[in-house]
């Protein structure tokens, strides 16, 4: 057969091999009568010795009978080969070299000096066929060749050139090398066997190369000798073998991700053995695992360089998945050659960009994390809390209606009350359905806003996604909802969004550009809903960009832009409280921060800024930076922070982990041509980069988002079960993570709230009113001098229930009196305690008033006293610090303050001009 | 120079973020008084009492004092409910019959007053019987009583007083002269709501002649109280009280039944010394007698062997308890000590069943003047260091009751004896502010 025409490549007749080289031949066996038909077709002439590699007693015979040495295993004929033989020639045994094939490997190993060489493996059957020139991996060794099927051999892939593996039907190898790695591993199927050979001698130092000029013809009989499974059996096996524990870290669990994927999809797509054979490989690889780690101390042994040499010949993202993308669209096609197929056809692109997948896992990690919130309910504690119904009439009392917290107030409630309001309208009044769909919204939103952001930032990819994963799922989010603070969730998601919009180039049309500010308005709407502080987020932002260089005045004016959408949203709030105000009331919150996060966010940042590259020190310093503040913030309880400032810390320090990790990940990639020192210290930095990513697996095994066990979802329904006709009365909680803000009597939390279910409109204090300081004096003087009959005086304030979450100095005050007994609940962790006097929250001479949720109804009666801090707002009368009404229509509600009810229409309105214009640029885009 | 800036910039940031406070969100220790006491030893403004009777025999009364006067409320609970309630305007001393709040039956009340410090005292008077119980205006989660007998001829109860809204779980244990006596009924017992429950120690307990009880609250609260009755029908009781390392009694006994006997209970782990000092007319005799009280064991020492017959002060050095008996062939009578000296003294009841005496004992080191008040009168009384003085208050037509105050620390008590059967009873001290 004529050479080809590499002007590297000369025929055996022309050159006699080298004397340098002196080559033995062996056969790997399969089966005995494919090493006989070997042996008949003089493969392996040419060679200096010749042998027979493995099989069973008949192979010995056939290797006996044709004149040649047999042995057991490759280990083996390393001890028997003469002195002078120098490199090792492994054919497979239904392999068929041509004439020349050996004379130009051993050519290209001594022109190239490489340590390992394969041939162009030929279809026998097709001569004309080429079935393998070697290639690339991708990072889980599943392999890319860049062959199509039946491709014709037209020299197209005639050069000799430096691959991830050649194919293993015929490979020429120094014969140290050989010694040192062992051999093939032959328990793997013949392709990832060659992937695994090549990526052990490339780890031990060696060159790896493909000579076309080398061809081999196959008769493919050795790739049924073992199941399909055993392909990804033995790529996780390789993985095992060749990686470091680093990369081990996040390889195994994310080709695990990959692989069950694609066994789930494919079993969609009409085969159904492949979760069966994933199983088949899982198992294969424990019962294996002792020879694994064997053969990797073995490999680690040899090992001269890291896991960046290999990463130089693998393709970024999976070949799994894009092989598996492409099996879909051909499925879709084959079933719909419609709309569908058409919409395939326009997407296939992004089925194939890296991170796609990583993002959809992501997507499956946030999911996962949540999966109790979406099939069972979010936990009611912390400021998690049931949302009242119906919503219109929560959405009445914040324009202007009245605060049911405490004793009642006409300081609006908290903006994300309201916020959350019109989401439950929208889903039509569902109060839990409206709680999870925020939350899933969120995290969602939040994480491809956070995508957005680090891609504006010049991050892509894999570290984007794992980015933004740690953004939401992340130290500061598993800080803030191990707190119950829940609405960190959508501010993160507001905030992203806005500083995404804040770095994107600016859209070229009017519609785009009204779109954009539409989106970041309605963000920053979202986001001080939620967090009112974070509003000022995006200018802080805007200025430590600007520090590194990206100066724009587009920056500050959009940031002012996002902030004053934010602030919009909150004018009906605004309108009762100051900035001071807000800045130091409610109950600070603090992020205890493990000592392990902050010793491994201290390497991170410390160590990426010092060594880390010039490219990557604008994204990691200001990720860093706003880390840091966010962290100072949520720990400035001490200094006279309180709620709302501190919750923003929880929410910049979220973004700026998330710009962190993505940038440090990405960094990482570019580790060519580091020094030892540099690498080293890069190294530590990756290390503790992998820690900060634990608090995500902590909150995905949780369940619940990080938000902790539902204590008091349940736990309260006493109060409705034994309420009387009028409806449950209040209950004074007393003791530690009592539901949303509460106040303090010498260092004791306590707090009053509606019987029933505990709800947001009552999570938020407000300032103190007449009944706020008239029960804070009564349970100062139970602290002080006890009562005999405490519950006397607490009916009078409508409070039927006292229930202690802890002991506290209070609990005595209740332990022996006449007129409050403990109830001996059964399942309930707290000590409940039951007022025996009654204790309606409204009284009237027939009988006591229902509460709404907002206001009372009862029988017409002349005047009723409401357990309610007295204001003109409820009418002229007053008893004491409680309000006295007219009762002959039957109801009492507070009066609306007619200018709040305005600005919140304002505010309203601004949200739905924001959103409309969100939805132009939608259409500006099609 | 960006990078330098960005390093300093981190670390300074990251320094201050370490440094910032922990703020300590932990909850105030729950603070106990030890032994996990509610209130204190002294007057105040409400007063648990035990026992009162009503009946075709005996009606007993509450008798009140309160420094100032206030309007009572005097509550019996009964099987759960409230049986009856009275309210009453009481100047300074005064005094409500049973009857008068439920019409027949044997139960526990509540007197609460509107001001203090008060206390009370209920008090029994029939044909052959003189009662008088203490009213406790503190609880423990920890009593002690002892000094009852089962032997033949008497009946001894132990009445359980509970008059809050929850059941309470209580834990008894029993020791006589012959040590432990495990009894499983008596291990857990409950006592419902609302309600008194009582126990025949005669029945698990026959022929002892000293049994102490040690109980404790391990759920809600319960005054414990003693019954002795004869079989000609004295009665005498005496409440329970939490250990304490010194107990002051400021008389030995009274004519019928001559000096009475200490009864000293360990019921800790622990050996407890303890030491008898004699507080008599001619002055302070110390070192009466010393001895060693055996962990969970129960000691009678009879006071005329050690030729006590005024008032004696107990001294441990661990908390116990004491309890003085009074016993003759007719006649019973017991009270606990009391803990603690005070310049102002309540004796509620005091010459309402008849002539009282009274005794005032100063067991300090300076002579003091004590001013008692009862009636419409006011006597000055001189008491030497180291003595016990008697005074002899006259039966009061009405409003029984009286005040004692002194230039110094004291102690009152008193007794009252009809040659037939007798009562002791306790003054009640009022903090010194």
């Amino acid at each position: 057969m004529p050479l080809h025409n590499d002007v590297h490549m000369t025929s055996s007749a022309e050159v006699a091999p080298t004397t340098r080289v002196t080559v033995a031949a062996a056969v790997i066996a399969s089966t005995a009568n494919d090493v006989r038909n070997a042996l008949a077709a003089r493969a392996v002439e040419g060679a200096a010795a010749r042998y027979v590699v493995g099989g069973d007693a008949e192979v010995e015979k056939v290797a006996g009978d044709g004149g040649v040495v047999w042995v057991r295993s490759v280990p083996d004929l390393v001890g028997v080969l003469g002195p002078d033989v120098t490199h090792l020639w492994l054919l497979h045994d239904d392999a068929r070299p041509r004439p020349d094939a050996l004379n130009a490997l051993v050519a290209a190993t001594e022109r190239l000096d490489a340590s390992m060489v394969g041939s162009k493996i030929l279809d026998a059957s097709h001569p004309e066929m080429l079935e393998s020139v070697g290639g690339a991996t991708d990072v889980y060794g599943v392999p890319d060749t860049a062959l199509v099927s039946d491709e014709m051999d037209q020299e197209q892939y005639d050069v000799v050139r430096d691959v991830a593996y050649v194919p293993g039907e015929s490979v020429l190898i120094r014969r140290d090398l050989m010694r040192g790695l062992g051999g093939p591993d032959l328990t793997m199927p013949p392709v990832v066997r060659a992937i695994d050979f090549a990526q052990r001698a490339r780890l031990a130092g060696g060159r790896v190369a493909v000579v076309p000029s080398s061809e081999v013809l196959h008769i493919r009989s050795c790739a049924q000798q073992l199941p399909g499974w055993r392909r990804v059996a033995g790529q996780w096996r390789a993985q095992i073998k060749v990686y470091g524990g680093l990369t081990l870290a996040w390889v195994i669990p994310f080709f695990l991700l990959i692989a069950v994927v694609d066994s789930v999809a494919r079993t969609l797509m009409g085969r159904p053995g492949a979760l069966f054979d994933l199983a088949r490989a899982i198992l294969w690889n424990l019962k294996h695992l002792g020879g694994t780690l064997k053969a990797r101390r073995r490999a680690r042994a040899v090992r001269q360089v890291g896991d960046e040499e290999l990463f130089r010949y693998q393709l970024r993202g999976s070949v799994a998945m894009r092989r598996l993308g492409s099996d879909l669209t051909d499925w879709f096609r084959a079933r719909d050659e419609g709309a569908v197929g058409s919409f395939i056809d326009r997407r296939r692109g992004f089925w194939q960009e890296s991170g796609f997948f990583t993002g959809v896992l992501s997507l499956v990690a946030i999911f996962v994390a949540g999966r109790a919130v979406w099939f069972d309910r979010l936990p009611v504690s912390g400021f998690a809390l049931t949302m009242p119904d119906p919503p219109a009439a929560t959405l009445a009392a914040y324009a202007g209606g009245f605060n049911p917290s405490g004793f009642g107030s006409a300081q609006p409630m908290h903006p994300s009350v309201a916020a959350t309001a019109v989401v439950q309208f929208v889903v039509g009044g569902d109060g839990r359905r409206t709680m999870w769909l925020i939350s899933l919204a969120a995290l969602v939103a939040g994480y491809l806003g956070l995508r957005r952001l680090l891609a504006t930032l010049g991050v892509d990819g894999i570290p984007a996604a794992i980015g933004a994963l740690a953004g939401v799922l992340g130290p500061a989010v598993a800080g803030g909802t191990r707190l119950g603070v829940w609405p960190i969730l959508p501010a993160i998601a507001g905030v992203a969004w806005l500083m995404a919009g804040l770095v994107a180039p600016w859209p070229a049309g009017w519609r785009s550009r009204i779109g954009r500010v539409g989106v970041m308005v309605l963000a920053g709407g979202v986001a001080a809903s939620y967090v009112p502080l974070s509003v000022v987020i995006p200018i802080g932002f805007a200025g430590v960009w600007s520090v590194f260089g990206y100066r724009s005045l587009r920056l500050p004016i959009l940031a002012v832009v996002g902030a004053t959408g934010g602030m919009l949203a909150l004018a009906p709030w605004l309108w009762w409280v100051s900035i001071g105000t807000v800045a130091r009331a409610g109950n600070a919150l603090f992020w205890d921060v493990d000592w392990w996060v902050a010793l491994a966010g201290a390497i991170v940042l410390l160590g990426s800024v010092i060594v880390g590259s010039r490219d990557s020190l604008p994204v990691i310093g200001t990720g860093g930076l706003l880390t840091i503040v966010g962290a100072w913030l949520a720990r400035s309880a001490e200094v006279g922070s309180g709620y709302e400032p501190t919750a923003v810390g929880f929410v910049l320090a979220a973004v700026g982990t998330a710009i962190v990790i993505g940038g440090v990940f990405d960094m990482m990639s570019g580790l060519d041509g580091a020094n030892v020192v540099r690498r080293g210290i890069l190294r530590l930095v990756q290390l503790a980069g992998v820690a900060l990513l634990l608090p995500v697996l902590v909150i995905v095994a949780s369940g619940t988002v990080g938000l902790g066990e539902d204590r008091f979802g349940s736990t309260l329904d006493f109060t409705t079960a034994r309420s009387e006709p009028h409806g449950p009365d209040r209950v004074l909680f007393v003791g530690e993570d009592l539901p949303g803000q509460v106040r303090l009597l010498d260092e004791i939390p306590y707090k009053v709230m509606s019987g029933g279910p505990v709800r947001m409109a009552e999570a938020w204090l407000a300032r103190p009113t007449s009944g706020d300081r008239a029960l804070e004096a009564l349970l100062g003087s139970l602290l002080d001098e006890g009562r005999l009959r405490p519950g006397a005086e607490l009916a009078g304030f409508g409070i039927r229930w006292v229930v202690m979450t802890s002991p506290t100095r209070l609990s005595e005050a209740f332990d022996a009196t006449l007129d409050v007994k403990r109830l001996p609940l059964l399942d309930n962790p707290f000590a409940v305690y039951e007022n025996l006097e009654s204790a309606p929250r409204a009284d009237s001479p027939d009988r006591p008033w229902s509460w709404t949720g907002f206001g009372y109804v009862g029988d017409p009666a002349e005047s009723v006293r409401l357990a309610e801090s007295s204001s003109t707002r409820w009418g002229p009368g007053s008893d004491g610090w409680a309000a006295v009404v007219d009762g002959e229509g039957g109801s009492a509600d507070f009066a609306i303050d007619p200018t709040v009810r305005l600005l919140a229409w304002i505010a309203l309105g601004s949200m739905a001009a924001a959103l409309a214009a969100a939805a132009v640029s939608l259409g500006a885009r099609r | 120079m960006k990078r330098i800036a960005l390093t300093v910039l981190m670390v300074v940031g990251g320094t201050f973020v370490a440094l910032f406070p922990v703020p300590d969100r932990s909850l105030p220790p729950v603070t106990t008084q030890a032994p996990d006491v509610i209130g204190s030893d002294t007057a105040r403004t409400v007063a648990y009492c035990p026992w009162a009777r009503s009946d075709a025999i005996l009606d007993s009364t509450f008798s009140m004092a309160v420094l100032g006067g206030a309007d009572v409320e005097i509550m019996v609970p009964r099987a759960g409910q409230v049986a009856g309630s009275v309210r009453r305007a009481v100047p300074d001393v005064g005094s409500v019959v049973m009857s008068s709040v439920v019409p027949f039956g044997s139960e526990g009340g509540v007197v609460e007053f509107t001001a203090g410090p008060a206390s009370a005292l209920s008090l029994g008077a029939g044909p052959g019987i003189l009662a008088s119980a203490d009213c406790r205006t503190s609880l423990s989660k920890v009593w002690l009583l002892a000094g009852g007998s089962t032997l033949p001829g008497e009946l001894l109860e132990l009445r359980l007083f509970n008059p809050f809204p929850q059941d309470a779980k209580v834990t008894i244990r029993v020791t006589s002269e012959n040590g432990a006596e495990p009894e499983s009924t008596l291990e857990t017992v409950s006592v419902p709501a609302r309600s008194t429950r009582t126990f025949d120690l005669a029945r698990p307990f026959p022929q002892r002649g000293v049994l102490a009880l040690s109980i404790t609250d391990p759920d809600g609260f319960v005054i414990p109280a003693l019954n002795q009755a004869l079989d000609n029908g004295d009665v005498a009781l005496w409440t329970a009280g939490p250990p304490a390392d010194q107990w002051f009694f400021p008389y030995a006994g009274s004519g019928s039944t001559g000096p009475g006997s200490l009864v000293l209970v360990n019921d800790g782990v622990e050996p407890t010394s303890f030491l008898v000092t004699g507080y008599t007319a001619a002055g302070t005799v110390p070192d009466v007698t010393d001895g060693i009280l055996q962990p969970r064991s129960v000691v009678v020492v009879p006071l005329a062997d050690l030729g006590i017959t005024d008032g004696f002060e107990v001294a441990a050095d661990a908390p116990i308890g004491a309890f003085l008996i009074g016993r003759s062939d007719t006649a019973r009578a017991g009270t606990r000590g009391v803990p603690t000296v005070a310049t102002r003294w309540l004796v509620p009841g005091v010459g309402s069943v008849g002539l009282a005496n009274l005794a005032i004992m100063n067991p300090g080191t300076e002579s003091v003047t004590a001013t008692v008040a009862y009636g419409e009168r006011q006597e000055k009384v001189a008491v030497p260091a180291g003595t016990s003085v008697a005074f002899v208050v006259p039966a009061a037509s009405s409003g029984a009751g009286g005040f004692v105050s002194a230039t110094g620390p004291v102690v009152v008590g008193w007794t009252v004896d009809d040659g037939v059967a007798v009562a002791f009873s306790m003054a009640t001290p009022i903090a010194d502010e």
